[in-house]
């Protein structure tokens, strides 16, 4: 039985952005490759309305500032952790983009364990 | 026959999502261009129906370049694509030979939309900056020697609403732009009067009658 893996969401998140409509537009040309959804910023009101879309890829524009203001990067990560966000910064020509990861420390010597393997760095404790 | 369209914009990010929208909108793209002297020589060989210009560009700004083409092509339909929401910036590209300002704020679907009327003779400009333009216009003669300081008219218009006690949403919400634009004309107005806070800055608009023109 064949099994049709579905493709990937890329969620671009917008408000006051035609670059963010320009984005979705030139996606939308592999469409055989990205399930492309364009929603509105204001709309969004609850982790269910970013849940449901199941998106591995959330885009913003680092220049509509009002989706910031009303959904930090942060929240965004919380509502779907699997996510990887890329900000578009077109006064740079740059992107940046943020996953999170979350791991269970219940001991502070585990919280050190790890403060050492991300940072790198030998701690003299 | 759909309208042939020169993009002209100094990030190809942004030039190529506006080709890929104007594609998918059935529109026909001559070509693009990254800075205003490309510009000219692009009108020139290419002789688009409509050139989508941004303002700030390196090598030249996308309001001399609007100047040289209308001046030597007036078939050509120049329409401002900017972030700039400055009046100073409106109005000179206007006296410059442009025939439309769209904000790179606009919605995909509102700007395909503006961009349809240009094959029914109008002139692309969202209904807020139409509005400022009239605002601008009309405040010319009642900002004439009105406070000092070399402020802007769009600075004055703001320092009214401060003088009504109005908070930066409000104001915002008046302006039709965001808060960020707001904080940014109130700190180049107490830095230009020379103003602590907010407060001194009502007080003086109170003193010279500034009032907002709704």
């Amino acid at each position: 039985m064949d099994f049709i893996q579905p493709l990937p969401t890329v969620l671009i998140l917008a408000h006051h952005s035609l670059l963010s409509g320009g984005i979705a537009s030139t996606l939308r040309e592999y469409q055989n490759v990205f399930n492309v959804r364009l929603i509105d910023s204001e709309t969004i009101n609850s982790p269910e309305t970013i849940q449901t879309e199941s998106p591995a890829i959330i885009i913003l524009d680092a220049g509509d500032s009002d989706i910031f203001q009303k959904t930090p990067v942060t929240q965004l990560l919380e509502w779907a952790p699997n996510a990887k966000i890329i900000r578009l910064d077109l006064s740079s020509d740059r992107i940046r983009i943020f996953s999170s990861i979350e791991l269970q420390v219940t001991h502070a010597v585990d919280l050190v364990g790890l403060i050492q393997s991300l940072s790198n760095t030998e701690l003299n404790i | 026959m759909s309208l042939r369209f020169l993009v002209v914009d100094d990030h190809a990010l942004f030039r190529d999502g506006m080709v890929s929208l104007l594609k998918a909108a059935g529109m026909q793209v001559a070509g693009e261009a990254g800075n205003g002297q490309e510009a000219v020589n692009e009108a020139r060989r290419l002789r688009p129906d409509v050139v989508l210009m941004d303002i700030d560009m390196p090598v030249m700004n996308g309001i001399d370049a609007t100047r040289q083409i209308t001046d030597a092509l007036p078939e050509i339909r120049v329409i401002m694509l900017t972030i700039s929401q400055e009046d100073e910036k409106l109005i000179e590209a206007l006296r410059a030979g442009a025939r439309g300002y769209l904000l790179k704020s606009l919605n995909s679907d509102e700007f395909i939309k503006l961009l349809h009327g240009l094959e029914k003779g109008e002139p692309p400009m969202p209904s807020s900056i139409t509005a400022r333009l009239i605002n601008y216009i009309a405040q010319q003669g009642s900002y004439s020697g009105a406070p000092d300081g070399n402020l802007t008219a769009r600075e004055v218009e703001l320092l009214g609403f401060l003088g009504q006690g109005l908070p930066n949403k409000a104001i915002a919400e008046q302006l039709g732009v965001s808060e960020n634009t707001v904080k940014y004309h109130i700190k180049n107005i107490l830095q230009k009067l020379n103003f602590n806070n907010r407060s001194e800055a009502a007080a003086y608009a109170v003193r010279h009658n500034l009032k907002p023109k709704l």
